[in-house]
């Protein structure tokens, strides 16, 4: 083996610099630690305080009443029904009144919580709630009823608020051309035209 | 994670149990701080109750009260039963610390664990999380005690009581130094008290194969040995770095070494045992000795890296995070303690913590001042001067004249302060722990023979040529 003098040189200091290089390390890393001190808890101490849930979270499912006159918002439209995936909403329109529903039944045990239906519903009627404490004893009594579900006038406000939206049947006819992810349901299909019609005003353009 | 996504008001006032809120470090800071000075002062209760009881009460009472309500008591005999009770005093003592404290010392290991890593640790049983320990003892208590088909059942029950009986009788001599060598504990003081402690804690490696051989189970073995392995390569530097402090206090007996580094912070042995002023002379270049600063310099830098050698072996010999693969819970199924459930576990558990608190303890009386105040030698002289001999008048009431006179109560501030130190080095010790990853086995290996062996031989010779000519 070639044994010159930076050899002997690098063999006696290479340790001391390997020592010295470690240390430092080691205690770089402690002071990091004490650093993380300063920083608040992430824990969130379950079940004495809830932990902070974003407006979009898809918990519970709630029906909303017109924040200014109190109306349902149910037109029985039965779009919901129909989107859901696992067929967990019942919509059974009113006998006599037009755009009132009679009753309303989501079964919670069958949902998925994709938000489908609140993506679909014209009026913005059926929403996520940010509730998730909905435990029952019974699968039963996970199958909610249109008195269930329905929420209060102060609450269905709170709820527009907090999602930063506002009733549909409030959106003027630009605010409405504005959004062009908003589905319209057209019962006799939507037309090539149509389509055009709403990206353009939409200020989309085209390929 | 901000709060610009909801507003938290109007999110509380959806349901009457709601309450979004999240804690600061602050408050969890002085939570820790309030839950340890608890605990502190329920662990130095018990530890110092049953000393005071044992020591001083009891023997009173048999003395002076007991031949009042016995006739024909023998004043001898009498005395010859104070005697026995007062000699059981260092092991009550043990006896009422070790499990108070291992109690308290998992508790404080999870909650600074927690604060050191942005989280909150158990807060949900007692005064935040105060009486988990004991609810995890509790648990423990009343799991199912399963042998292994195929253990030997002699092996696997004797193991977790051979790991533990060394933890408690390696205290013995720190008792003298906590108690500032007064009354009873003076029998505790022994001439070669490190080396006591090194004997006994070397039987705990002993135990930690026959817990890997008797579990029947091949990833106990592994750990069993590994655990080993580990103990008796760390124990070399250990000891080494022991020799080099005994050579700079010329004694092996703790009160010896503790009482070399009275008079504050620059005596104590990490700082060079009062050789830092010399530091000076490398500055003044008239009427100072250069060759005198340089070797100073070089002893107390010697001095330092005997301490971070001692520290790292002995977190290596008490199975310690980043030295802890033997018992590793994602690398080996918890290792050599894996077959036992129950009280067992248990054991080996608190028996782990206790050794921690010993190996502390003794960094503390090598390196950090042992139980003497961070004050000047002559202002701690005079303190527990003043304090060892105590009548307190007031407090004399009929059967009891006599009671409450000429005490020593200079145990008090040694043991308050040893006690304190010691807490300190602990936190340090988790501090590591929340610092560094685990060593593999053959990183481990390497580093103890390879590099702590050669380092610390080495050190004995520089640092017995440097006090041949510093004390010159």
């Amino acid at each position: 083996m070639n044994l010159t003098l930076e050899k002997v040189i690098e063999s006696t200091t290479k340790p001391i610099k390997d020592t010295v290089d470690g240390l430092y390390n080691i205690v770089l890393g402690m002071f990091t630690v004490v650093k993380h001190t300063t920083r608040d808890p992430i824990t969130t101490s379950y079940p004495d305080k809830m932990p902070e849930l974003y407006a979009t979270s898809r918990h519970r499912l709630a029906l909303n009443v017109d924040p200014e006159t109190g109306d349902h918002l149910c037109i029985a439209c039965k779009q919901c029904e129909r989107v859901c995936p696992d067929g967990c909403i019942s919509v059974i329109p009113h006998d006599t009144v037009k755009a009132k529903s009679q009753q309303f039944y989501l079964d919670h045990g069958l949902c998925m919580f994709c938000g489908l239906c609140t993506e679909v519903c014209p009026t913005d009627c059926i929403i996520n709630t940010v509730d998730f404490e909905i435990s029952e004893q019974s699968r039963e009594d996970l199958i909610y009823d249109i008195k269930k579900l329905t929420l209060t006038q102060e609450q269905s406000r709170a709820y527009f608020e907090m999602k930063g939206k506002v009733p549909k049947s409030r959106q003027g006819k630009a605010n409405a051309a504005a959004d062009p992810f908003t589905i319209k349901p057209h019962l006799g299909g939507i037309s090539k035209k149509a389509i055009d019609a709403g990206l353009a005003a939409a200020g989309v353009v085209k390929a | 994670m901000s709060s610009k996504a909801v507003d938290l008001d109007l999110l509380n006032s959806f349901h009457p149990r709601l309450n979004f809120s999240r804690s600061t470090a602050l408050a969890q800071a002085f939570k820790f701080v309030i839950l340890s000075t608890m605990w502190i002062s329920i662990v130095f209760g018990a530890a110092a109750g049953g000393a005071v009881t044992f020591a001083w009460l009891l023997p009173y009472l048999i003395n002076n009260i007991l031949p009042n309500y016995i006739a024909g008591l023998d004043p001898s005999l009498a005395n010859q039963i104070s005697g026995i009770v007062a000699f059981l005093a260092p092991t009550v003592t043990i006896a009422t610390l070790v499990p108070v404290n291992a109690m308290f010392m998992v508790l404080c290991e999870r909650k600074f664990l927690a604060l050191l890593t942005m989280r909150i640790g158990p807060d949900k049983v007692g005064f935040n999380g105060a009486l988990q320990t004991f609810a995890d003892a509790l648990k423990l208590l009343f799991k199912e005690d399963i042998i292994p088909k195929g253990a030997d059942g002699l092996l696997f029950t004797l193991s977790p009581a051979l790991f533990f009986a060394p933890s408690m009788i390696v205290f013995m001599p720190l008792l003298s130094v906590a108690a500032n060598n007064v009354g009873i504990f003076a029998t505790a003081n022994l001439d070669i008290g490190l080396i006591f402690i090194l004997g006994f804690a070397s039987l705990g490696t002993m135990s930690l194969v026959m817990a890997g051989w008797s579990s029947n189970n091949k990833y106990s073995l592994m750990g069993g040995m590994r655990a080993s392995a580990q103990a008796i390569s760390y124990e070399i530097p250990m000891v080494l770095a022991m020799t080099s402090i005994i050579m700079i206090s010329g004694s092996a007996n703790l009160f010896e070494v503790s009482n070399r580094q009275v008079g504050g912070i620059l005596q104590w042995n990490i700082f060079g045992n009062g050789y830092l002023p010399n530091l000076i002379n490398l500055f003044a270049s008239q009427n100072g000795n250069f060759a005198k600063g340089f070797v100073s310099l070089l002893f107390i830098g010697l001095c330092v890296a005997l301490f971070l050698i001692f520290l790292t072996a002995s977190i290596a010999e008490v199975n310690r995070i980043p030295f802890d693969l033997p018992e590793a819970e994602s690398e080996l199924v918890s290792g050599f303690n894996t077959e036992f459930t129950g009280m067992k576990f248990a054991l080996f558990f608190l028996a782990e913590y206790t050794n921690l608190f010993v190996a502390s303890a003794v960094a503390v009386v090598l390196f950090l001042g042992g139980s003497h105040l961070p004050i000047d030698a002559q202002s701690e002289a005079s303190l527990l001067y003043y304090f060892s001999d105590v009548t307190i008048s007031f407090l004399q009431v009929g059967t009891l004249n006599g009671l409450l006179e000429h005490l020593n109560l200079s145990w008090l501030f040694t043991s308050i302060v040893f006690l304190l130190k010691i807490y300190l080095m602990f936190l340090v010790a988790i501090w590591v722990r929340a610092t560094l990853p685990r060593l593999r086995q053959d990183q481990l290996m390497e580093f103890g023979w390879k590099y702590l062996i050669p380092l610390t031989l080495g050190i004995i010779f520089v640092v017995a040529l440097c006090l041949e000519y510093l004390k010159a």
